[in-house]
């Protein structure tokens, strides 16, 4: 109940007109190991930092009926690793929709590379989808790719 | 896992193809890859109208310089934009002869092998027929190369601009247009004072919120009352004046205000909002007060949907009120479910499968408390259709703790199946914690405290790890509770 209030609480910011100077709802970053020993598991955060009073969409069923775009992060496992689904954060339920408030809300991966990964460079490709929105104002929902390396010793 | 050799931030964030988030991309879409110019201001050229396509209504034409026009842009991923545009139909009706009224959706999502953007045409006349009340308006949709809207620089939604003479003579929420095209067909507009006049509300806004947090209640008030005589079609200024009454300890005042709002039904207002406000704000809700808000948006609701959602409100404050006040008196809990299945035909009409999902889950979750202590079976077997059956989001936490508390036979298997499944479907270690302390719950209450403690003290060491410090202190005290029953 308290979140909530909190949330609904951000009805009294102040109204922006769209047209002003673009304001900074957040955004993400990766947080992962840079090597792994063969059949280690380490986990990969993606740290969305969120701004008061913008919100980010969860995956969430009540998110897909109203027709915004909830958080979605895929990541694709070179040949020898293997990635888990996404753990996402418990989100808040506004009644009608779902979301992320700030100051932060993580998303992690569990990785595990092969127990007879070969040494060398491995590259993880995927996916980050999530939309920022205020009560008044949404942005438009982005679609980025993201990379990191990871080196199998 | 080993922890050694974590590259946090700075590096990992080298590594991301493409750049995240910061700061709204103004210098190229991340999307389209196109060139974005910075937001348009007052005076800026207005870019043409190069709309790919109609959904809806005439086609505007702009090429009469003497005829003022709006563009007001708009996404479908965006609720506001949704709850703007039966508005804006009307305003279209109203002033659309001499001010003609352009919506504009941008910056759509591109779908995979749809180089035409024919999915974005048509989730827009979906939302459009889903919205109703605006289907006769200009309604145009930016092409999947998302040209006008990077050509405009828009990078929020919904945005509103007035076109005079070829130049922005206004931007802002298209909320607030009708006094600004009253005076555009007037011939009174001035975009300088206009402009002037939006800087003061901003800023108004700005030291009503600082005065409220400095505990400056009446000046908080005083700058409210004055914004709602000026501002009277934007609603959050109702919903700041009814907080700051709150957090000043004016209950009476509050319900006071409400009721004039009830009364005086602004033109437009945004009830949705309003209503989990009403009992989830004040520390004692005025619960009869909360039901007559509900049903003033049922009745404002525009389209069906809307009104399930706001009945499924509704049953929330009608079981509020019966955990508040009534705990042996089910009425409230019958009327809860009685609104409920309201919803639930709505929805089953509607073809919505996923509200109707949750709907009947509440249901089911009402029926199991209609029935707790009055015949603990029946209850039990509501609970047993609940977990034997697909359902979303449901408070598993919240069957057990109120089994525990109003059943006077539980079922203790059923209710550590609920903890299990709470488990499983945890989103985080907070969630985890609860759901091992509503398992311990059950142990507690079957007089196995060996078990019960090892479950709490599991919750214990969740929480201190997710640095819950409020149900740290709770688990602590049953986890004391139980060592010295042991």
């Amino acid at each position: 109940m308290t979140r909530l209030k909190t949330a609904l609480a951000c009805l009294f910011a102040v109204f922006q007109s769209a047209a002003a100077a673009p304001e900074d709802p957040g955004g993400w970053r990766i947080e992962a190991p840079d090597r792994m020993a063969p059949g280690e598991i380490a986990s990969l955060e993606l740290v969305f930092d969120i701004n008061s009073p913008w919100q980010m969409y969860a995956p969430s069923s009540l998110n897909d009926a109203i027709g915004v775009v909830g958080l979605a992060v895929s990541l694709d496992a070179p040949e020898g690793f293997a990635v888990s689904q996404p753990d996402y954060p418990r989100p808040v339920n506004m009644g009608r929709y779902e979301v992320y408030e700030g100051p932060q809300a993580t998303a992690r991966i569990k990785v595990r590379a092969g127990a007879d990964a070969m040494p060398g460079t491995y590259r993880l490709q995927g996916q980050v989808q999530y939309q920022f929105c205020k009560p008044t104002l949404c942005l438009p929902p982005q679609r980025d790719k993201l990379a990191l390396v990871i080196e199998v010793e | 896992m080993k922890t050694r050799g974590f590259m946090f931030a700075a590096i990992a964030v080298a590594l991301v193809l493409a750049a995240p988030l910061s700061a709204p991309a103004l210098a190229q879409d991340s999307v389209s890859g196109n060139e974005m110019r910075a937001p348009l201001a007052v005076g800026d050229e207005a870019p043409p109208l190069s709309i790919d396509r109609w959904a809806s209504g005439p086609a505007v034409d702009t090429a009469n310089p003497d005829t003022p026009y709006v563009v007001v842009f708009h996404i479908t991923a965006c609720p506001s934009c949704r709850k703007s545009l039966p508005y804006l139909g009307e305003l279209s009706q109203a002033y659309g002869q001499d001010v003609p009224i352009v919506n504009v959706f941008a910056h759509e999502l591109p779908v995979p092998n749809d180089p035409e953007g024919l999915a974005s045409m048509e989730k827009v006349r979906s939302l459009l027929e889903a919205v109703g009340g605006a289907t006769d308006m200009s309604v145009g949709v930016d092409g999947p190369g998302r040209e006008m809207g990077d050509q405009w620089g828009i990078y929020a939604f919904p945005s509103a601009y007035l076109v005079i003479d070829g130049e922005i003579a206004w931007t802002g929420d298209p909320t607030w247009l009708e006094p600004v095209l009253e005076q555009v067909r007037a011939g009174t507009f001035d975009p300088e004072a206009a402009l002037k006049q939006q800087e003061a509300y901003d800023a108004k806004k700005g030291a009503a919120r600082t005065a409220a947090m400095e505990e400056d209640f009446d000046g908080a008030l005083a700058i409210a009352e004055e914004l709602i005589a000026s501002h009277p079609h934007e609603s959050s200024l109702y919903f700041m004046k009814y907080q700051i009454l709150l957090d000043s300890g004016q209950q009476e005042a509050a319900d006071g205000f409400l009721e004039q709002l009830i009364e005086a039904d602004p033109e437009g207002f945004d009830w949705d909002h309003l209503v989990p406000m009403t009992y989830l704000f004040p520390e004692e809700p005025n619960f009869a007060l909360s039901l007559r808000t509900a049903d003033k948006a049922i009745a404002r609701a525009r389209w069906d949907l809307a009104v399930a959602s706001l009945l499924s409100w509704k049953a929330k404050i009608y079981l509020a009120r019966h955990d508040a006040q009534q705990p042996d008196d089910k009425r409230d809990i019958e009327k809860a479910a009685e609104v409920l299945k309201k919803a639930l035909a709505i929805s089953e009409a509607e073809g919505d499968i996923l509200d109707r999902r949750r709907y009947e889950a509440e249901l089911a979750f009402l029926q199991f408390r209609q029935w707790a202590g009055v015949d603990d079976e029946i209850a039990s077997n509501f609970l047993k259709s609940v977990l034997t059956k697909e359902a979303p989001r449901v408070n598993w936490v919240r069957y057990v703790e109120d089994g525990l508390r109003y059943q006077e036979t539980p079922d203790y298997g059923l209710l550590l199946w609920s903890a299990d499944r709470a488990y499983a479907e945890a989103f985080d270690e907070t969630m985890e914690a609860e759901a091992l302390a509503s398992k311990g719950a059950v142990y507690a209450a079957m007089a196995n405290y060996p078990d019960a403690i090892s479950l709490y003290e599991e919750a214990v060491s969740k929480v201190r790890f997710a640095a819950n410090q409020d149900a740290l202190a709770d688990y602590e005290e049953a986890l004391s509770s139980l060592r010295e029953k042991l």
